[in-house]
C-alpha cells in the first residue's frame, strides 16, 4: 500500500486526485493540507511515501515545504503539482528535493500510474529538462568546489543525451540494451544529484559568504 | 691572426698600386718640355705657344721694392718653411721671385699669365711696372695660396727681347713662390676656370653640405638619444671642415698665422675622429685595442714633432701615419665586411681606400714631397664629402632600423587595438545578448505568473468542471487544446539556444499522452543538428506551431496507425539548413483542394516569416508528409516560392 499526502490548495484538484486514488486498491490518502501551514504541520507528523505538493499556497512557497520534507532524510518521494512542468520551475523543485511532477490537467489515471512509477524508482522527465540538466552537471574539470556526488556517471550521461533528442523510455532502453524502468531510475538518480549537489553548491556559496564557519 | 695576415695583405697590394701609379706620374714629370729651353718648357696650343716656368731667380728681403741685386736661382715652386724663418721675428717675411722669358717666345695674341700656390700675398710686377696684387692694403692679412689666378697682360707693358716677370710675395707663415705659366689668355683662362671650380666651388659646396649634416648629426645625438657614432661623425665632420679651411677661403677672421697653422693640426684630430667612427660604426672586435693604438699613434707623432720641429720630416710622417691607420681600419673592415657580407662595411671599406688614395695623391702634391703634380689639386677638401657618404650610410642604417621598428610597433598596435576593438565588440553583443536575455526572462516570468495564476488555472478549473458535468466531448476537447496550445505558449519561451531538435523533442513529450490515447505508434527520427542562431522565441512557436497543427492533423483527419517524425541537416539550393518533417500512413487529402482549408495556409505562412520552405505532400491512401527546410544563416529576405500556390 502506498500512503499519499497532498498539499494542494485548489480544492477541485485536491478532491480530484482523493476521488482518483480512492479508485485503486494500492494506493491511499493519509493526509490533506489546503494551505503553508497546514503543509508544515502534515510533514511535521509524517507516515505518508508520497508527498504531492502543489507550489503555489497562499500562504507560502510549496518549495519550502518540500525542502522541509527533503530535510527530514525519510524515504519519501516528493512529486510536484504543476500546470505547465516548464523546466525553471521543475528544476527549481528538484533541487530542492522533488523527484517529479504532475500535470495538472493530467488524466487522473497518468497521475495514479506517476505515483505508482515514482515509488517503483522511476522518474520523469521532459527534453527540455534533459537538455538543461546536461549543462548543468555535465562539465566536471572547471567546478570551484569538491562536490559530494561525482557529476554524472557514464550512462546517466547517456541517458540524459538520448531523452533530450526526444527519445521515449521505452526507445532508450531498446538502445541502451537496459529495461525501461532502469531508465527511470537513472533519471531519479540524476535529479538526486542535482538536488544533493545544488545543496553542497548552496554550503559552498554561503561560507562563501561568511554566513557560516564563523569562528 | 688569419684577421691580421688577411688585412695586411690588402693594404700591401693596395699600396703597390698607388706605387705603381706615382712611379709613372712622376716619370712623365720629369720629361723635359717639348722647346728643351732652359727656365721653362713650351707648350704648342692652337693660339700660340704657352710657357711654364720650372726655374726662377728668388730674393729673399724685407723689403717693398724690386731688389736690384741678390738674385739666386732655384726651382720654381720655391717654398721655405715657417719653421725655417722663425728666427726672423713675427714680422712678414717678403719672397721676391723673377722669371725671364723672350717676347719672340709667345704669340701674337691677348696674353695672360696664370699662378697658383704663392703663400700667400701677392704682387705681380711685368717690366717693373706692378699689374696685379691680390689684397687691397698691405695690412690685410689673407690667407689664399690655393686660390688660383689669371692675369691678363696689358700689351703696352710687353717690350721686344727679354721681358722680367717679377712677384712680391709676403707671408706670416710658410713662404712659398707659386708656380707661373705665360701663354694665350683664352688658354690660361680654360685652365683658371677648370682649376677655380675643382679647387674652390665644387670643395666649398661639398663641405658647406657637410657642415650642414654634421649639426644635424649632433642634434639627433643630443636630442633623439642617437648613438655615440653621431657624436662621433659629427664632431670629426667640425673638425674636417675646418681643416680645409685655407683651402676655400681666403679671407681669415682669426688671423693669417691662425688660419694657416691650426687647419694642419685639426687635419690629425678630423682623422681620428674618422677613425673612431669606423670602429664605433663596424664595431670591431678588440675595439679597445683600436683605439688604444690610434691615440698612441697621435702621442708617436706629437713627440715626434716635437723633436724634429725644425724641418718637415715630422709634418710629413704624421701624414705617412694617419693613413697608415685609415689603411688599417680600412683591412679590419674588409675583413669584417667579408664575414658580413653587408653593404654598409663594404661601402665604409670603399670610402677608406678612397680617403687612402686620396691622402697618398695630396701627399706626393706637398711642396716639401713635390714628387708629382696629380690632378693639379689636393683631393683632401673632397674628404668631407666622402665623410657625408659615411654620414649618410650610417643614419641611413640606424633611422632605417628606428623606421622597421617603428613599422613593427605599429603594426603591432594596430592589431592590439584591433584585438581590443574586437574584444569590445563580442562583450558589447555579449552585453546586449544578456540585456536581451534578462529581459525576455523577467518577460517570461511575468507572462508565465500570468498564465499560471489566470488563465491556466481558470482553464484547467474549467476542465475539472466540465468532466465532472460529463460536458459534451466537444466542449472537453476545446479545454484540452486550449490547455495544451497554452504549453506550447510556455514551451517556446523555454531558453534552447537554438536547439531544434530539444524543441521538437519537447513538443514530442508534450503530445505524448495524446498520441497514446489515439493508439498512434511514434517513429522517432532526428538526426544532430547544428543549432539555428536565430530561433528566437517568437521563431520557436512558428516551429512548434507548424508541427503541433502537422501532428494534430494526423490525429484527427488521416486515420493513421503510424507516425514518423524527423529531421537532419540538409542543404537546399546549396545554403545549408535543416529539414524536418511529420508523415504520416494515413488516407491522405489534396493539399490544393478545398480540404487543405487553414491549417495548410498557417503552416504555409508560418514557415515563410521563418525563411523556410514549406511542403506538403499528400495524396490519396498515401499517407501525408508535411516538411519544412529551414536555412542556418538567414542573412536574405524572407524566401518567397516561385510558383504561386
Amino acid at each position: 500500500m502506498i500512503r499519499v499526502a497532498i498539499v494542494e490548495d485548489d480544492p477541485h484538484m485536491r478532491e480530484r486526485l482523493e476521488a482518483g486514488i480512492a479508485k485503486v486498491d494500492d494506493i491511499m490518502v493519509c493526509a490533506t493540507a489546503g494551505n503553508f501551514a497546514e503543509g508544515e504541520g502534515l510533514i511535521e507528523v509524517g507516515g505518508y511515501d508520497v508527498l504531492l505538493c502543489d507550489l503555489g499556497l497562499p500562504d507560502g512557497s510549496g518549495i519550502d515545504l518540500i525542502r522541509k520534507e527533503a530535510a527530514k532524510g525519510r524515504d519519501t518521494d516528493i512529486l510536484v503539482i504543476t500546470l505547465f512542468a516548464d523546466q525553471s520551475k521543475v528544476l527549481d523543485t528538484i533541487r530542492a528535493g522533488a523527484r517529479g511532477y504532475l500535470l495538472k490537467d493530467e488524466r487522473i489515471e497518468h497521475c495514479v500510474e506517476a505515483i505508482r512509477e515514482i515509488r517503483r524508482g522511476g522518474s520523469p522527465i521532459s527534453p527540455i529538462i534533459a537538455r538543461q540538466l546536461l549543462a548543468q552537471i555535465r562539465p566536471e574539470p572547471p567546478q570551484p568546489l569538491n562536490l559530494p556526488v561525482s557529476p554524472l556517471s557514464e550512462r546517466e550521461f547517456e541517458v540524459l543525451n538520448l531523452l533530450s533528442r526526444g527519445v521515449s523510455y521505452a526507445e532508450c532502453a531498446d538502445i541502451l540494451h537496459i529495461t525501461a524502468n532502469t531508465i527511470a531510475t537513472h533519471v531519479k538518480n540524476i535529479y538526486r544529484k542535482l538536488e544533493v549537489n545544488s545543496r553542497a553548491e548552496a554550503v559552498f556559496e554561503a561560507s562563501a559568504q561568511g554566513f557560516l564557519d564563523r569562528r | 691572426m688569419k684577421l691580421r695576415r688577411r688585412a695586411f695583405s690588402i693594404v700591401a697590394r693596395l699600396f703597390l698600386v698607388l706605387g705603381l701609379w706615382i712611379a709613372l706620374d712622376v716619370a712623365a714629370n720629369a720629361a723635359p718640355g717639348p722647346s728643351g729651353l732652359a727656365g721653362y718648357t713650351v707648350t704648342h696650343t692652337a693660339l700660340g705657344p704657352s710657357l711654364h716656368f720650372t726655374d726662377a731667380d728668388y730674393v729673399l728681403a724685407d723689403q717693398y721694392s724690386i731688389p736690384a741685386a741678390g738674385w739666386r736661382p732655384d726651382r720654381a715652386g720655391l717654398t721655405l718653411a715657417y719653421e725655417q724663418l722663425r728666427h726672423q721675428g713675427r714680422a712678414p717675411k717678403v719672397l721676391w721671385t723673377r722669371m725671364r722669358f723672350d717676347r719672340a717666345a709667345l704669340g701674337g695674341g691677348p696674353l695672360a699669365i696664370y699662378t697658383q700656390g704663392n703663400r700667400d700675398r701677392l704682387r705681380v710686377f711685368l717690366n717693373g711696372a706692378e699689374i696685379y696684387r691680390n689684397f687691397a692694403a698691405p695690412a690685410d692679412e689673407i690667407v689664399a695660396w690655393y686660390e688660383p689666378i689669371l692675369i691678363p697682360i696689358p700689351q703696352e707693358r710687353l717690350r721686344a727681347g727679354v721681358n722680367d716677370l717679377t712677384v712680391c710675395i709676403v707671408s706670416r707663415y710658410d713662404l712659398g713662390a707659386g708656380t707661373f705659366d705665360i701663354g694665350p689668355n683664352s688658354i690660361l683662362a680654360g685652365k683658371f676656370r677648370w682649376m677655380y671650380l675643382w679647387r674652390i666651388d665644387i670643395p666649398r659646396k661639398v663641405n658647406f653640405a657637410m657642415v650642414m649634416l654634421a649639426y644635424g648629426a649632433l642634434l639627433y645625438w643630443i636630442f633623439g638619444r642617437g648613438k655615440f657614432e653621431f657624436l662621433v661623425i659629427g664632431a670629426s665632420s667640425f673638425l674636417w671642415f675646418l681643416s680645409s679651411y685655407d683651402f676655400i677661403f681666403s679671407g681669415s677672421p682669426v688671423g693669417e698665422l691662425t688660419s694657416s697653422v691650426l687647419p694642419a693640426y685639426l687635419l690629425f684630430l678630423g682623422a681620428g675622429g674618422t677613425l673612431l667612427f669606423c670602429s664605433e660604426f663596424v664595431e670591431f672586435g678588440h675595439r679597445r685595442w683600436v683605439l688604444a693604438t690610434i691615440a698612441a699613434a697621435g702621442l708617436l707623432l706629437a713627440g715626434l714633432h716635437a723633436v724634429t720641429g725644425s724641418n718637415h720630416l715630422a709634418d710629413g710622417a704624421a701624414h705617412l701615419l694617419a693613413m697608415a691607420l685609415v689603411a688599417v681600419a680600412m683591412a679590419l673592415t674588409v675583413a669584417v665586411w667579408r664575414r658580413s657580407r653587408s653593404i654598409e662595411h663594404l661601402m665604409l671599406a670603399l670610402i677608406l681606400a678612397l680617403f687612402i688614395a686620396g691622402a697618398i695623391h695630396d701627399f706626393g702634391r706637398l711642396w716639401y714631397v713635390h714628387a708629382w703634380n696629380g690632378l693639379g689639386f689636393f683631393l683632401q677638401p673632397y674628404d668631407g664629402f666622402i665623410l657625408c657618404i659615411a654620414y649618410l650610410a650610417s643614419f641611413g642604417r640606424s633611422s632605417a632600423a628606428a623606421f622597421l621598428s617603428l613599422r613593427q610597433l605599429n603594426a603591432d598596435l594596430e592589431g592590439r587595438v584591433i584585438r581590443a576593438r574586437q574584444e569590445l565588440a563580442v562583450s558589447e553583443e555579449k552585453r546586449r545578448e544578456l540585456e536581451v536575455a534578462s529581459a525576455i526572462e523577467s518577460e517570461r516570468e511575468r507572462l508565465l505568473r500570468e498564465i499560471h495564476d489566470g488563465i491556466g488555472s481558470n482553464l484547467v478549473t474549467a476542465l475539472r468542471i466540465a468532466e465532472q458535468q460529463h460536458q459534451p466531448t466537444s466542449t472537453i476537447r476545446t479545454l484540452r487544446r486550449a490547455l495544451s496550445d497554452l504549453k506550447i505558449t510556455i514551451d517556446s519561451l523555454e531558453p534552447v539556444e537554438g536547439d531544434f531538435v530539444a524543441l521538437l523533442a519537447n513538443l514530442r513529450h508534450r503530445m505524448e499522452g495524446d498520441l497514446r490515447e489515439a493508439g498512434l505508434k511514434c517513429l522517432w527520427r532526428v538526426a544532430d543538428c547544428r543549432p539555428l542562431p536565430w530561433l528566437d522565441a517568437t521563431n520557436a512557436l512558428h516551429v512548434l506551431r507548424i508541427f503541433q497543427e502537422a501532428v494534430g492533423n494526423s490525429l484527427t483527419h488521416a486515420g493513421a496507425d503510424t507516425l514518423e517524425i524527423g529531421c537532419h541537416e540538409e542543404a537546399c539550393g546549396g545554403r545549408p539548413g535543416l529539414i524536418a518533417y511529420v508523415a504520416d500512413n494515413g488516407r491522405g487529402f489534396d493539399p490544393e483542394g478545398p480540404a487543405a482549408g487553414k491549417g495548410i495556409q498557417n503552416m504555409r505562412s508560418r514557415a515563410r516569416a521563418l525563411h523556410g520552405q514549406f511542403e506538403c505532400v499528400a495524396g490519396a491512401g498515401a499517407g501525408t508528409r508535411v516538411s519544412i527546410w529551414l536555412p542556418y544563416v538567414r542573412d536574405e529576405p524572407a524566401w518567397r516560392p516561385s510558383k504561386s500556390p
